[in-house]
């Protein structure tokens, strides 16, 4: 190989490179998600008494007003006055149970939909429904999660578990803890998006020459892995197009409507989600943690939980409803499921540190958005609070309202890594009819 | 105390005196061979060529203790013209205490593969122990039937102290419970999947529901602390209790063996103790052929019966023959694990290369081709320290980070996006790059000069363990020539120019070439690195 044909080879690869890049946004044109799914995750197990389920004037319904919504006969607590406004777009259900009282052990189980505790290694169900929704020519993974929280206890639940690598949740902020005040852009970032130092030629010239290596190397080696691995180099060579990179940049948006969503890990990246999702992602995660500083389980609130819901709630407040308001803006919302989640609720009666402990037993859960029917409440507690009084929806019941919301048949099956075909949601779950549009 | 011991046996041993028992597992290895070539022929199949010396000897490392060869140690094999090179590699191999830990390491993953996808038994503190007893175990060449033995028939109770190397955290990672336990044993010991009739029976498998439940009852005796979830120790066992009830309903159903239903349980020990004697039995008809296809899918990516714990009617053996020989040599050789990997590893079949000949197409599950396999997450990060001279530690360290890179059947593994950006520029690219002073290669070599073409080599065989071909020598000249314009140059320097430290900073007249420091960098992200083939 002479001098002129090696810059060739490299020349080749950069003007692939920009081949590629036209076509992402080519293919994000031309074929429109099917349906979308944004979970929003609460993590720590959010109190559904001071959110979606108020007790107002028994003493477990503690200092916060009830207040009215769109939906007459819908009352939510307080702190969420702009969803109230959008309640034509919540199915509230009020009668979640589950017997998962211990974080990691129910995060496990709301986030698959399975039981933990097996040597089956079940995904998480975003991976599960974006493998389901996602188009062959879509360059990010078919599931991100953005601002989530990993680092201690388990994997399972947040991974593509048996589904493979190839369906791997792409994480976006990972860890990211952001002061008040910070720009938050900032923190939403792909780990590894690009290479630490060097420019973006250098780059993908040592990329092409990656690709020609592993092209000879994979002739006569027609393995399975090989392939896999080029196609995942290929998709992760274009994070470093303009197209990609913008794609993740939330500050190309209007400032007003940034503002709208709030100046929160979770606000932007209820808007990244909005933008992901118009690229043609499946499934997208947005985690509600904590507000300023707290980067875990921030609903988990055993101590001093008022001050620490309201705080919640109004971040929350603003990311969802103005999420809801941009989708709706874009036609997007009625292709969108949008769910809010945590993996527990939180006990009625109030403890002594003006807390609230782990409460599996009857908690609320929201679905709204694509394939549901909104302003309507599914089940109902005690006016304690402490018992479902009436049709109690196990996880598997909601997950699988939510695939078939996103008319996926919540029985297909995935081989799973001890051979067995395992069902997208268990035999057990029953979608609740009522929510399905 | 028993490591010392080891190192000072281990260091005494040189190649060869430890082969004592050898040409048995030659006689072996030709016989597979001699089979394997007939059914190639009865079905038209042409074999892949024989593997080059290079090739072969980055597999054996891999899969034998865990990691590609260093550069001097692909040196020492490309160079010897000894005819009985391979043979005595392998044996080798396997006396160093890498192949324990990488052996006990496989049996772990086997075993419990949850430890593999979650954190949690670890966090727990519950995969050490085993582990630890694991790779004691091998280190001592315990026969394999001592340590299902040992493991099945495990006594309780047991003191914190008993705890700490014991195969007892096995149960407490199956939080004591008949039914998680009987289903690891038999899917582990017996390759058979007996708890999918756990709940049903299914039309076509062999195994009925009650079946499932006679295994479990042989844990009946198992005390559990108390009724939470959670991971926990037998308090004890009770010699009395070989019952279980049916999960749903109100039968109780006796302990039995499986498929030997009639066999009697001797009632004065426990049934864990009958279960472990009936299971590691001459006569049991599962264990030692699930044993020699779980090493066989070790060296060759695939099981003779695959998936390799589903030993069940409906997914028969490709080479029935081969697995009953296999199990038959491994019993007669007292269960000699180390005996059983010579034999399987001395094969033609293990040497052939992982490339079909042009044009031809090789059925996977002939062995007339070695597949390419992903490699696991122990073997790349070891890989990586080879390479960079750090510690593995350091790499194995950031396994929170790469989730994805682990899993229960990583030899198939796929590519995650995630997975590729971290390898392309997260650490395990930069760990190497950045540190081009701690470069192992360059430790064993200081000092000496090297021209242009032995430099380049020297890189490529550290890395893919081959030399580059005149090709790639060509690209490398063109990256180097346009960099430092120096063709004779201490090793040491041209490695720090191919990597481009920092520390060695380039001159402001030569104008840096974007492929300067990227030779290395390729080579790391290559396929042909990252895969074991």
């Amino acid at each position: 190989m002479n001098r002129r044909r090696f810059l060739h080879v490299s020349l080749g690869g950069l003007v692939g490179g920009s081949t590629w890049f036209s076509s992402i946004a080519r293919a994000a044109a031309e074929s429109p998600p099917k349906r979308a799914c944004i979970l929003l995750w609460m993590s720590g197990g959010p109190s559904q008494i001071d959110t979606f389920d108020p007790k107002p004037g028994h003493a477990n319904g503690g200092p916060f007003q009830a207040i009215e919504t769109q939906t007459p006969g819908i009352r939510l607590a307080e702190h969420l006055p702009k969803l109230a406004q959008r309640s034509q777009h919540l199915a509230i259900i009020r009668s979640m149970t589950s017997k998962e009282g211990d974080h990691i052990r129910a995060t496990q189980y709301v986030r698959t939909g399975y039981r933990p505790g097996s040597p089956i290694d079940y995904p998480f169900i975003g991976p599960a429904i974006g493998k389901e929704q996602m188009s062959s020519e879509l360059v990010v993974p078919p599931c991100v999660s953005i601002g989530g929280f990993r680092g201690f206890g388990s994997s399972i639940g947040f991974g593509a578990g048996y589904l493979g690598p190839r369906y791997a949740p792409l994480s976006v902020g990972e860890n990211a803890v952001a002061p008040a005040s910070a720009n938050i852009a900032a923190y939403l970032q792909v780990a590894n998006m690009r290479p630490a130092e060097g420019t973006d030629e250098e780059y993908l010239g040592r990329i092409a020459r990656v690709r020609q290596a592993n092209e000879r190397f994979a002739k006569h080696r027609p393995d399975a892995v090989l392939a896999s691995r080029q196609a995942a180099y290929d998709s992760a060579a274009k994070f470093i197009s303009p197209e990609v990179k913008d794609l993740f940049d939330v500050s190309k948006e209007p400032a007003p409507l940034r503002e709208r969503y709030g100046n929160t890990m979770f606000g932007q990246g209820c808007l990244l989600a909005r933008r992901l999702v118009e690229f043609g992602v499946p499934f997208v995660e947005v985690s509600l943690n904590g507000v300023a500083n707290r980067s875990v389980f921030g609903w988990d609130t055993h101590q001093q939980n008022f001050p620490q819901v309201q705080a919640l709630s109004e971040v929350l407040d603003a990311g969802w409803s103005t999420l809801i308001d941009d989708l709706k803006d874009r036609g997007l919302l009625e292709t969108t499921t949008i769910v809010w989640l945590g993996e527990f609720g939180r006990t009625p009666r109030i403890n002594g540190s003006q807390g609230r402990d782990h409460f599996p037993d009857a908690w609320s859960a929201v679905l709204g958005g694509g394939g549901i029917v909104g302003g309507q409440v599914i089940g109902s507690t005690g006016d304690d609070g402490a018992r479902i009084k009436d049709r109690p929806v196990t996880i598997p019941d909601l997950l699988a309202t939510l695939v078939k919301a996103m008319k996926i048949d919540p029985s297909k099956t995935n081989m799973s890594n001890v051979g067995r075909p395992i069902q997208i949601v268990d035999t057990i779950g029953k979608p609740i009819q009522e929510c399905l549009a | 105390m028993r490591a010392t011991l080891c190192g000072m046996i281990l260091a005494g041993i040189g190649i060869g005196s430890i082969v004592a028992d050898d040409s048995p597992a030659v006689e072996l290895s030709r016989w597979i061979d001699d089979h394997l070539a007939e059914t190639w022929k009865q079905k038209q199949i042409q074999p892949a060529q024989k593997a080059s010396d290079a090739e072969w000897v980055r597999r054996v490392h891999l899969d034998l203790i865990g990691r590609i060869p260093s550069l001097l140690e692909v040196q020492e094999f490309v160079g010897s013209t000894d005819p009985d090179k391979d043979t005595k590699l392998v044996a080798n191999l396997v006396e160093r205490g890498a192949f324990a830990d990488i052996w006990a390491g496989n049996i772990l993953r086997g075993l419990l593969p949850e430890t593999e996808t979650s954190d949690e038994p670890n966090s727990y503190g519950l995969v050490e122990p085993i582990k630890g007893w694991l790779r004691e175990m091998l280190v001592d060449h315990r026969p394999y039937d001592q340590i299902a033995r040992e493991l099945i028939a495990c006594s309780f109770p047991l003191s914190p102290s008993e705890r700490s190397i014991s195969p007892a955290s096995f149960y407490a990672i199956k939080k004591s419970k008949p039914e998680e336990l009987a289903s690891a044993t038999s899917r582990y010991f017996l390759g058979v999947r007996i708890e999918c009739a756990q709940c049903h029976d299914h039309p076509f498998a062999q195994w009925k529901r009650k079946e499932f439940w006679q295994f479990a009852a042989f844990y009946a005796g198992l005390v559990r602390s108390n009724q939470a979830d959670g991971f926990q120790y037998p308090q004890r066992d009770e010699k009395s209790v070989r019952e279980i009830k049916m999960e749903g309903t109100d039968e109780l159903i006796p302990a039995a063996f499986l498929g030997e239903a009639d066999r009697p349980i001797p009632s004065d020990e426990f049934a864990r103790n009958a279960l472990a004697e009936w299971i590691v039995d001459g006569t049991n008809p599962f264990f030692a052929k699930a044993a020699v296809n779980r090493v066989w899918y070790h060296l060759f990516g695939i099981g003779i019966v695959d998936p390799i714990d589903d030993m069940d009617s409906h997914n028969p053996p490709s080479h029935p023959e081969i697995l009953d020989r296999l199990a038959e040599e491994f019993r007669v050789h007292g269960y000699d694990l180390r005996w059983l990997i010579r034999a399987i590893a001395g094969t033609r079949a293990y040497r052939l290369s992982s490339q079909a000949p042009e044009g031809i197409e090789i059925p996977p599950r002939s062995f007339a081709r070695m597949i390419v396999r992903t490699m696991t997450f122990d073997q790349y990060s070891r890989s990586l320290a080879e390479v960079s001279g750090q510690q593995e530690e350091s790499f194995a360290q950031r396994i929170e980070q790469v989730g994805n890179l682990k899993g229960a059947e990583p030899y198939r593994s796929d590519t995650s996006i995630s997975q590729a950006l971290l390898e392309m520029n997260g650490w395990p690219a930069n760990f190497v790059l950045r540190q081009p002073n701690q470069l192992r290669l360059e430790k064993s070599l200081d000092g000496k000069a090297f021209s242009f073409n032995e430099a380049v080599t020297l890189l490529y065989q550290a890395t893919l363990s081959r030399p580059p071909s005149e090709e790639e020598l060509e690209v490398a000249k063109l990256l180097v020539k346009e960099t430092s314009g120096i063709r004779e140059h201490p090793f040491v320097e041209l490695v720090r120019r191919l990597t481009n430290s920092r520390s060695m900073p380039m001159s402001p007249q030569v104008p840096m070439h974007s492929d300067k420091r990227d030779l290395l960098w390729v080579l790391i992200n290559s396929s042909e690195f990252r895969m074991n083939h």
